[in-house]
């Protein structure tokens, strides 16, 4: 029967692991809009981020 | 005709590449593209050079127009004060800002915006939500600073929206947020107690191994912790202010449920007599939860905050007399313009606010003569004539040419200004004794029964066996504990909000829809409301005048800038060949011209004395045309007779005012004069009370009168800002808006103004929600019965009990939404 202890500490664990999982990508905003990204999913290229480092790389348009 | 001297090829009309309207094959060229104008073809060239083009075969030939800022615009978004509203966090390193673009609305919108980053190498990231119509932007330091962004944003024609606050929105979705974080952490302690439990479903024991057993249980109680402490927070803290204050509410006896439930549970495992409930205790708390996530439900599109700040401009045009330090740019010029916060502005300042803009501030004019439109304040539809020296007060629009104008207030001390902020400070004040619910009052008599029930059963077993004693106490707090009402109050009443959205009617939020359930009486406004905004079609019944006539006063309204002018141009026949010899416009008078010989007068009825000058007050309504939309019209000295302009009534009101008429006292307050009341006044029913010319403050306090002497209360259906200050004193303030994106002043619900003849369904629905929670409610305490009688008598297992409570909960869920629907559906608003 010790066998259950360690299967009842194991999914605790990973129901633990989830619930965090959830709610920090739930203050990360994943679930705050659910329509853009219906949108997104027609472009064919993906936006790039500006870091500061190509900031020197890039010329400015404006 | 005028063209003679054009080629051929030019009448060919081809879509602009940029936005689609028509335009010459010959005009603006780039690239072997044709565009309406030079702004159009440099964002064409500019969403290229940024390699974008796909832009172009994601918006199907419609953008927004773009417009070539100047090089200073924008520049008061420097102004710390200012630019600390649209600032939502800033480091060393770079800041994030978050902008309201009305302008999104296609995938296109977001392919652009999202990829803002090309245009600009120090934004560093760029995100749309789609539905809030908000930009968020992160952008590095130092770097592009607001103005610079807004300029950006204005070029490729998605101008922001500086008067709309988007933290409005954030706050609301931190209250949903948190109702997730705890119903996650509900449901996960919910399901692995249950899982927990399991072994004391099957057997009555439990688990044959003593340390696993006690282990299970240690376990469950330590998962129950969180929902306790966490997750049902909310309800002991709002249970302890309302003792405090010695009112009861709803959250009284679940606070004391769950909290019995909790120490019971405890005693059971300690003592080893029992199990516990702390399985029920969780999924109790998690269908609490849902029924408040129910209730928070929000429409993302619509602006209920908006108070009369978001309708004045943030920053206005301040003329700098020659006196002030001359910098580089200004060299030459004797008096020159810079942009400034209206919170800058103090008396004595000179302003120029141009065509359509709104007047921040009491000030007088300084040009000789001018035209203001003061619909939104007073809901007179006609511009108003002033002259040099007139005070003129915030929140007229100015119509034709831009004036200058001497500020005499700073902008808060404006007079509506004042009227407006007066309110808010009332209504802090009016806050503790709000209204209460229908589940509280409800609550009101039910707590007191349940605690003298537990009491009494509680003496009455004290003599005998104390422990017995204590068992009926808690298990009559447990199984009487009101969750039906706490969870069919919000998801009725949370449902029938999203059903009414689809007749259009938007509910601020769920406390709105209980009292407008209880509302008593009435009071319509007449422009906007009962009719529509735009005057109806000209009425020629009292004049009789020739075709030729007719085009002579064409050739004449056309030249000039006033409303009624352009209706009659509009819907008078046009004659490109009269010559106007002669043009006179005295502003809000009437014109004097002379076409092709003939001496052409029109304007307002004669018995008015031009000279006369006309005060503007609105305090003391003084209605600015006693001849309403009526135009006169002379020609070579004789008089033809008038056209006038009568408003357009929406459709089915005449029927829609019988209807409400046999379940509410009606009211008619209108900013108008009476001319119109003849017509309408046989719509309302002979007791209801309609009163004409009055101002904003009349209005305000009409309501608060109305308001103190009728117990139900009062709503106001009303539009515009001359009714905000109505709208807020009513208990229920129904704004009514004609699209989506319109201005709306602060109000507990928006109405499409296509769909007021629904409003008798809509508040007969409305009228009947709160009998889903009386059926609820008769059908929780049946079943409580049964299971307290099961309670009682020992034999409530915890297999029983298990099932028995969650689904109690899940069934006054589904009977909640049905039944809301089943209503919908009878009142035909599904």
């Amino acid at each position: 029967m010790n066998i259950i202890a360690i299967l009842i500490g194991l999914s605790l664990m990973l129901g633990l692991l989830f619930l965090g999982l959830f709610i920090w990508n739930h203050n990360k905003g994943q679930f705050s809009d659910d329509f853009t990204p219906s949108l997104r999913i027609l472009f064919d290229d993906q936006p790039e981020k500006n870091t500061k480092n190509h900031l020197i790389l890039k010329n400015k348009v404006l | 005709m005028a063209l003679t001297n054009t080629s051929p090829s030019e009448k060919i009309l081809v879509p602009c590449a940029h936005c689609g309207q028509e335009c010459h094959l010959t005009g603006t060229q780039t690239q072997g593209r044709s565009f309406c104008c030079a702004g159009c073809s440099q964002v064409y060239q500019l969403i290229h050079q940024c390699e974008l083009g796909e832009f172009y075969k994601l918006h199907e030939g419609i953008a927004a127009k773009s417009r070539l800022p100047s090089q200073m615009e924008f520049d008061y978004l420097r102004d710390p004060e200012i630019r600390r509203r649209f600032i939502n966090f800033e480091n060393n390193s770079h800041y994030k800002v978050s902008l309201f673009i009305p302008n999104i609305h296609c995938a296109a919108c977001v392919y652009l915006l999202e990829r803002l980053q090309r245009f600009h190498p120090e934004i560093m990231e760029a995100r749309v939500d789609y539905l809030r119509k908000e930009l968020q932007l992160k952008v590095a330091k130092p770097g592009a600073d607001l103005p610079e962004l807004a300029r950006l944003l204005v070029r490729i024609g998605y101008p922001p929206e500086w008067q709309t606050e988007t933290i409005h929105s954030k706050q609301h979705s931190g209250i949903r947020q948190k109702i997730i974080r705890k119903m996650a952490i509900a449901g996960f302690s919910f399901g692995n107690i249950m899982l927990l439990s399991l072994p004391d479903y099957l057997s009555e024991h439990g688990v044959d191994e003593p340390l696993l057993n006690a282990s299970t249980k240690a376990l469950s109680v330590f998962l129950s912790l969180p929902v306790v402490m966490y997750s049902a927070s909310d309800y002991f803290t709002t249970a302890l202010v309302a003792f405090k204050k010695r009112i009861i509410k709803l959250d009284i006896p679940i606070a004391l449920g769950i909290a019995v439930l909790f120490l019971r549970s405890i005693y059971e495992i300690g003592t080893g007599v029992g199990s516990g409930y702390l399985d029920s205790l969780s999924a109790l708390v998690f269908f609490l939860l849902l029924g408040q996530l129910f209730q928070e439900k929000s429409f993302h599109h619509l602006h209920f905050n908006r108070d009369h700040q978001s309708f004045f401009p943030l920053a206005v045009l301040k003329i700098n007399a020659n006196n002030s330090p001359q910098t580089e740019e200004n060299k030459g010029y004797e008096n020159y313009e810079t942009e400034v916060g209206i919170h800058h502005l103090k008396a004595g300042d000179q302003i120029r606010v141009r065509h359509h803009e709104v007047i921040p501030t009491d000030s007088l004019l300084m040009d000789s003569s001018g035209l203001i439109d003061y619909s939104f304040v007073t809901g007179e539809s006609e511009a108003v004539p002033c002259f040099k020296g007139d005070v003129i007060y915030a929140g007229g629009k100015i119509a034709g040419a831009s004036l200058r104008l001497e500020v005499i207030k700073p902008a808060a001390d404006a007079y509506l200004m004042r009227l407006w902020n007066q309110h808010d400070h009332e209504n802090e004040k009016n806050e503790p004794n709000a209204f209460k619910g229908t589940a509280d009052r409800i609550a009101q008599y039910f707590t007191p029964a349940v605690v003298m029930i537990a009491l009494v059963g509680f003496v009455a077993w004290l003599p005998y066996n104390t422990e017995t004693a204590f068992q009926v106490l808690s298990a009559v707090l447990i199984i009487a504990c009101p969750c039906a009402l706490a969870l069919s109050a919000p998801l009725s009443l949370g449902n029938g909000m999203r059903l009414l959205s689809r007749s259009h009617f938007f509910v601020r939020n769920t406390a709105a829809i209980d009292r407008l359930a209880r509302i008593q009486c009435l009071v319509f406004d007449k422009t906007g409301t009962l009719s529509q905004q735009e005057l109806g079609p000209m009425n020629e019944e009292n004049i009789q005048w020739s075709q030729h006539q007719k085009s002579l006063v064409q050739a004449v309204c056309r030249n000039s800038t006033h409303p009624l002018s352009k209706m009659m141009a509009k819907s008078l026949p046009y004659n490109p060949d009269h010559k106007i010899q002669l043009y006179d416009e005295q502003e809000g008078k009437g014109i004097n011209a002379v076409v092709d010989g003939h001496r052409i007068q029109i304007g307002r009825c004669i018995a008015e004395n031009l000279a006369e000058s006309t005060q503007i007050s609105f305090m003391n309504v003084q209605p600015t045309s006693s001849s309403g939309s009526q135009v006169v019209v002379w020609i070579d000295g004789q008089e033809l007779g008038f056209v006038d302009f009568r408003p357009i009534w929406r459709d089915g009101m005449e029927n829609s005012i019988h209807q409400l008429g046999n379940h509410y006292e009606l009211h008619l307050l209108s900013g108008d004069n009476p001319r119109d009341g003849e017509r309408i006044g046989h719509w309302f029913p002979p007791e209801a009370s309609l009163h004409f010319m009055q101002s904003p403050g009349d209005k305000k306090q009409y309501i608060e009168r109305l308001s103190r002497c009728r117990t139900g209360g009062v709503a106001m259906i009303g539009d515009g800002l001359n009714d905000a200050s109505a709208l807020k004193a009513a208990d229920i303030g129904i704004a009514i808006s004609e699209k989506s994106g319109q201005f709306s002043p602060a109000c507990d619900a928006i109405l499409a103004g296509h769909s007021l003849n629904k409003l008798p369904r809509i508040l007969a629905f409305v009228r009947e929600l709160p009998r889903v929670l009386y059926i609820n409610l008769t059908f929780s305490v049946a079943y409580n019965a049964v299971g307290l009688s099961f309670a009682l008598s020992g034999t409530l297992t915890p297999l029983l009990s298990a099932i028995f409570m969650p689904l109690s909960s899940l069934t006054i869920l589904l009977s909640s939404v049905f039944l809301t629907r089943y209503l919908a559906h009878h009142h035909k608003l599904l």
